[in-house]
Parts: structure tokens; sequence; C-alpha cells
């Protein structure tokens, strides 16, 4: 039996003086979504953060003005995207709130706030926004709950309980609608959890599947364990999937081992940092690719790859496309057995620990010095951070180009020690003022986007950022542009998609930490953004800070949603 | 419990004092478990309650005075009622005790000091992780997710964010090298948030 007293305090406010008409969401319109919605976090079920809209194009966009913006009421780090269907916007911030918009006017529908338990911690208090599904809206707790809303009144059809906070557990992604149900995965890789996915009935909340990312003892990949290392091995599954509707196949990624110490759990720990292919009526694995074996670098590896077909020596592939944590760039390929095929990869930062890839199946060796072991100091490039997050790199077919939100130019030291497992608390194998983080002091930047030509796998453009990280999600568009914010001081800016020319740039109210969108109501195009920074960009801050004179300690919380078109 | 207690000792009726002690266990195991289901646990710290280690090689037996060495590291530790029921049925109670010169403190902290030993609520003000580290350079309590900085001899003020308020102090004093509660936490635990 679930408590019911953590939820039933939700708050709802009715505030439109009449509801408009809601479009249903249909399996047929996730999977051809219109070019003037935004139905999912990253636009489509291929990952691309693409929209073909070009009203504001490269030749205009100097002329967007923002035309309303509104105030989320919340701090810490904003990481969700604008869903829009049709007039409705949903967006999601900490603290477990999701808020429903009139996506023309700024109008608030409804409001809807979970409340936690009391004693509910949160590393990462944040949410990625939410997922459709015929007449209602889905969002994941950070404190566990998978809750069902009506997209039109925000009253709540129903929670399902899914993670267990009180053993570190928790959600912050966006879920991902399959064909009737609702995906997520848990996050708490730093508490010793043991990842999974699990899907829920779009209309009950009943569980259909449920998906461990380590192996049981067994079961296929469970020889890559030693004893009982796998019941508390990491693998969480903390950002939202894609998803193939040809092979009914889900890409889904996972994160760091746990501890972060490879030598504490001896194997190649199978599937922590890989992505999993899943069969999307089960869950069963029907294949994987792990990126590196036996993590000791904290690289989680839980984005999804973007499915986008290219040409590689001549060849067509069926494509998968990951930017790695670790460094590298993937072209992998959906084979027709629903496994993932390596085809190619190379470093796009300074990346020290790989000294060979095996060109046949994308497995690393490792410089044993710039491995971290207990007891054993190694420094190594790039940092824990890598060299991209968590934030969405985008694909534009027109320029056939992958846009990526990179940094360089930082590297960490780690040393283990073992740690006393107690649930719900840090077990990572290493104390928070002992993770150590250097930058490279006469480097000319840190943050930047590059643009790589997905077929011939070579950088044509990248922007530097001398004076911040970038953690800014890109969005790219049919007009030829590459939105995006990510520094700290503000600035949300729109690039030529071809050259990498700054365009336009617009100082908001915080950091940019969320995925823009844009869409489309009544022959007017949008481009939304919430700003609000938080969480890891600023942790990562302050320890900058400490690093290089004249480096801002800080920015300003708060949340804004951002809303700009064309002057008219 | 002290030290002695816990030598193993020599009997001439070995089975007799086993079973003895099986039955002083399970009756142990019984009281406790029967204070759990009555969630007896679940109460805040009030005098005369003694701390004791809440992790580590000694969980559950209290925490000495002289164990605590001067600036640090830490212990982490949760009340214990003086009929042996720790109360860790609630997060919020565990507590972080540390020593630091008591020259240092300052008057506040003081108050709610003995010799030099202070303990504060383990729950960081910003999002409710456990402050459980230490940092050795500053002589600092750290949180153990995000990395605020509190000052052990100023109250824990917070001396490097992201949290914005001290931790709590719970007043102390000291008998026979335990460590007694004194009074109720002076401040608010864990963050003010809607959820």
């Amino acid at each position: 039996m679930k408590s019911r007293r953590w939820w039933l305090a939700a708050i709802m406010t009715l505030t439109a003086g009449t509801a408009q008409a809601y479009t249903l969401v249909t399996d047929e319109r996730l999977r051809n979504p219109e070019p003037h919605n935004w139905l999912m976090t990253r636009g489509s079920y291929k990952g691309w953060s693409y929209s073909p809209l070009d009203q504001i194009n490269r030749n205009n966009v100097k002329n967007l003005v923002p035309v309303w913006a509104f105030a989320t009421g919340k701090r810490s780090g904003h990481q969700s995207p604008p869903i829009v269907n049709d007039g409705y916007m949903f967006i999601t911030q900490p603290d477990n709130q999701v808020i429903a918009l009139d996506a023309r006017t700024g109008e608030e529908l409804w409001r809807f706030q979970g409340e936690g338990p009391e004693e509910f911690s949160a590393l990462h208090n944040t949410n990625r926004g939410v997922s459709l599904y015929e007449d209602k809206v889905y969002v994941a707790m950070l404190y566990g709950d998978l809750v069902a809303l009506e997209a039109k009144t925000g009253k709540v059809a129903w929670t399902t309980r899914v993670a267990n906070w009180k053993v570190g557990e928790y959600m912050t992604m966006a879920p991902l609608t399959v064909k009737g149900k609702i995906v997520v995965g848990i996050s708490g890789g730093e508490f010793g959890v043991r990842g999974f996915i699990a899907a829920y009935d779009a209309k009950t909340g009943k569980e259909v599947w449920k998906t461990y990312t380590i192996p049981a003892p067994g079961e296929p990949g469970s020889e890559t364990w030693r004893g009982d290392d796998w019941k508390r091995g990491g693998a969480a599954a903390w950002m939202t999937g894609n998803y193939d509707p040809e092979t009914n196949t889900i890409y889904w990624g996972t994160g760091n081992a746990s501890p972060w110490f490879g030598d504490q759990r001896p194997g190649d720990n199978l599937y922590t940092a890989s992505t999993l292919a899943l069969d999307g009526d089960t869950g069963r694995i029907k294949g994987y690719f792990q990126y590196h074996w036996n993590d000791s670098w904290d690289w989680d590896e839980m984005n999804a790859p973007m499915l986008v077909d290219y040409t590689w020596n001549g060849r067509p592939v069926k494509g998968l496309f990951k930017v790695s944590r670790n460094g590298y760039l993937y072209w992998l390929e959906r084979l027709q057995n629903g496994g993932i095929g390596f085809v190619h990869a190379k470093p796009y930062v300074y990346q020290d620990v790989f000294a060979s890839i095996d060109p046949k199946t994308g497995r690393p060796t490792y410089h044993p010095d710039k491995v971290p072991g207990t007891g054993k100091k190694a420094e190594f490039c790039p940092s824990l951070w890598g060299g991209k997050d968590w934030p969405f790199e985008a694909f534009n077919p027109h320029t056939r180009m992958v846009y990526i939100p990179a940094n360089d130019n930082h590297c960490g030291f780690l040393e283990g020690k073992v740690q006393e497992y107690v649930a719900g608390k840090w077990w990572t194998g290493v104390d928070i003022p002992d993770i150590g983080f250097t930058v490279k002091k006469d480097a000319k930047s840190f943050g930047e986007i590059q643009a790589w030509n997905i077929d011939t796998g070579e950088k044509v453009w990248t922007v530097l950022y001398p004076k911040s990280m970038n953690w800014g999600s890109i969005l790219t568009t049919a007009g030829g542009l590459v939105f995006s914010g990510g520094t700290q001081d503000r600035m949300f800016r729109a690039y030529d998609a071809v050259t990498g020319d700054l365009l336009w740039q617009f100082k908001t109210s915080s950091g940019i930490i969320a995925p823009p969108a844009t869409y489309m109501i009544d022959g007017i195009q949008y481009v939304a953004v919430q700003a609000g920074w938080g969480v890891d960009p600023q942790f990562q801050q302050g320890l900058l800070s400490n690093l290089i004179p004249g480096w801002p300690k800080a920015t300003t919380e708060g949340g804004v949603l951002w809303v700009f078109a064309l002057q008219r | 419990m002290s030290r002695e207690d816990r030598r193993p000792r020599r009997c001439d009726c070995l089975g007799a004092r086993r079973r003895e002690l099986m039955v002083i266990g399970a009756l142990a195991w019984a009281g406790t478990s029967v204070a759990r289901a009555l969630q007896l646990n679940e109460r805040r710290p009030q005098v005369g309650d003694i701390l004791v280690h809440s992790m580590g090689p000694r969980k559950g037996q209290p925490v000495r005075s002289d164990e605590l060495v001067l600036d640090g590291p830490p212990q982490l530790a949760f009340p214990m009622d003086p009929s042996g029921l720790i109360l860790d049925g609630l997060r919020f109670n565990e507590v972080v005790v540390v020593r630091v010169d008591p020259a240092q403190l300052d008057p506040e902290a003081r108050a709610g000091a003995a010799d030099g030993i202070v303990a504060y609520s383990a729950i960081c003000t910003h999002e409710a992780c456990t402050v459980s580290m230490w940092n050795d350079y500053e002589k600092m309590l750290v949180c153990s997710c995000h990395g605020s900085m509190f000052d052990p001899r100023a109250r824990a003020k917070v001396v490097f964010g992201p949290a914005q308020r001290r931790l709590a102090q719970l007043p102390i004093r000291l008998e026979e090298g335990k460590i007694v509660v004194a009074g109720p936490f002076q401040g608010r635990l864990g963050p003010q948030r809607a959820s």
C-alpha cells in the first residue's frame, strides 16, 4: 500500500475564464509531430532538438524581442523545456511544480504543486519536463512519484510510487510516452542505487514493465560483476530516452557505476555508462553499447544517442550519434536485430584517459595512471562533468551538422576511499571537499558550441566562451539558426547554423540551463526558454571562482520563462 | 555501555549464560521492535538524551568526548533516550558533533557547547542532504551534496553557499565522557520549501 499523504495536498488553481479546447495527443502525432508544436523535450522521438519552423530565420532574427515573461516563483536549477500542444504550454520547475499556460498570451491556466516528504533530500532539485498522452500530462516527482494530471485542469488523475527516496532513488527526467505507456528512469548514482527503467500504463498508472540496468546473478551481463557489488552498482537512468517506432526500440542511457572507484567493483560492470536498446512493449534488453568499462571517473552516459541516418565512407548507415561525457563522439548503428553496432569514435575535447579504441568494437583501453582508485590518486581530463554533461546537442538536417554544448580545458583528480554504506547517504568513495577540479589557467576559453558535419566527421565551426562554462541545451531550426543559453552571464543567443556567427542576444533574468523550444500560433513563431540558474553549473561556478581570479562567484537565481517573437 | 562491559567474560555455566543472553537479547529486540512500531523513535531530542554514533564501527554506542579530536573530523550521531531507544525514526534528528578550540567559539555557540564540543543539525538548510563531511584545510563542516560550508565555531553560520541559513544547534553538556542533550534544537531544521 502506498502512502497518500505526500501528494494529496496538490494545489490547483484554475484562473482561465474559459478553458480552451485541448487537442488529444495520439501515437500518430507523437510519431509525426506537427512543426507548430513542441510535443516532447527534444521535439521528436529522434531527439534532434530541431524545428522545421522558419519564420524566424538568419535574416530577421535580429528583430527578435520578448513578447511576454512569467515568473515561476522557484529558485534552484530550471531545466525543463516548454512543452506546447496547440495553445497549451506546460513547464516544470524545481520543488515538484508544474504550470500550464496559454502559449499565446502567457495567462496561467493551472498550477500543480507536488508535496514531498519533509525529510526528503535532493542532490539535484530540478525537473526536466513533462510528457503528454491523450488528455493527460505526466511528470516525475523528485521524491519518486509519477503523477498523471488532466491537461485542461491540472487535476490529479493518478499517482504511482516509482522510486524509494529513502535509499537514494529520485527522479528528475521528463517521462517518455511510448504507445500508451509512460516510461521513466531513476536518479541516484551517488547513493548506491541499482538503476532501473520502468513503464506505466498511461490510463491507470499500473506498472507494465521494469528493467534493471544492472543484471541480477544469472542474467546476461551478470558475469561482469563480483559478488554482491551489483546490488548497489549504480547505472542510474536519469535522462529521457529516444525511440524508434519502426523497430519499437527505446534507446535509454545509463549513468556512472557506483561507488565511483572501479577497483571497489572489479569487472566491466554492465550496463553502467551505456546505451540500452529496449523493446518498447516489454522492456526486454535487445542490445547495448558500453562507452567505457569499469567506470572510475563519474562519467555518466545518461543521454540517449540521437537517431540520425548518415553516410560513413560512402556507406549509408541507419545510425545513432552520441556525444559522450567521456569526451568522445560516437557514430553508432541501429542493427536489424535491435543491437547497437560501433562505427567510429573520436574525441571532441581534450581527453587523456583512453590509450586506444578498438576499431571494431569501440572498447577503449586506458592509461593506467589516469585511472583513480582506492588510495590511488589520479588526474584525468575532462573532469567528472565531462566534455558535455546532460544538456542536449541538436541536429539540423539542412546543414547536416550536430551542434554540441561542450566544455574543454578542465580536468579532475580523485582518490578513493572505502565509505560505509548507509541507505540514502552519499556513497561514492570520495567526500565532496576532496573532489579535485582544475582548469588550464592559461586557457582562452572553457565553454563552447561545436558544429560537426555528421557525414564527414569533421568539425566545421566553434564558438568559444572565454568567461564561462556552457550548460546550454541547443535548439536548431529550419530558419538556419542555433539557439542557446548556458553561460553564467544570463545571455540567450542565436547563431547562424552554417557559420556560427552570433546574430542576436538578449540578457535574461538568470542563467539559462533549460532547453529552448519553438512553436507557432496564429501565424506567429515563438521561441521560449526558462531562465533559472542552479544545481551543478552553480556548484561548478563556485569551484571556478576559487581557481580563476575575477571569476564571478554566483549568478542570480530565480525562474522566469521568456517568450520571444519577431517585432511587428 | 563502557568498554569494560564489552569484554568477553568467563563463565563457569556457559550454557545457562548463553540462554540468559539469548533471552535478554530477544527481550531487547522485542522491546526495540515494539518501540519502533509505536514510533517512539520519532520524537525530537530532549534534555537528558545521549548522543550515539549513527554509523561506523561504533554505531549505536555513545559518542565519547575523548574520541573527538581537536579541529575534526566530526562524528555523526543520533540521540538515544534514557531507556536506550535510539531516536533514528526521524532523519532530521541526526546531528554532527565536532570539537573545536573553546577559545575560538563565539559567545552564542559557547552557550550550547561543552569543552569545545558542539553539536549541530546534520541536515543541510539548502536541500536537506547530510552535513557529514569536513574541510580539513579550513576546519569547516561541509554538506555532502553541494558543498555548503558551515563554521562550527560561529553557530554553524554559512561561509560558502549555496545554503543561505545556518544549521540549528543542539545544546549539549558532558556527563562521564558522554555527550548529553542540554536543550532542544536552536533554530530551524532543514530547508524551507513547498515540497
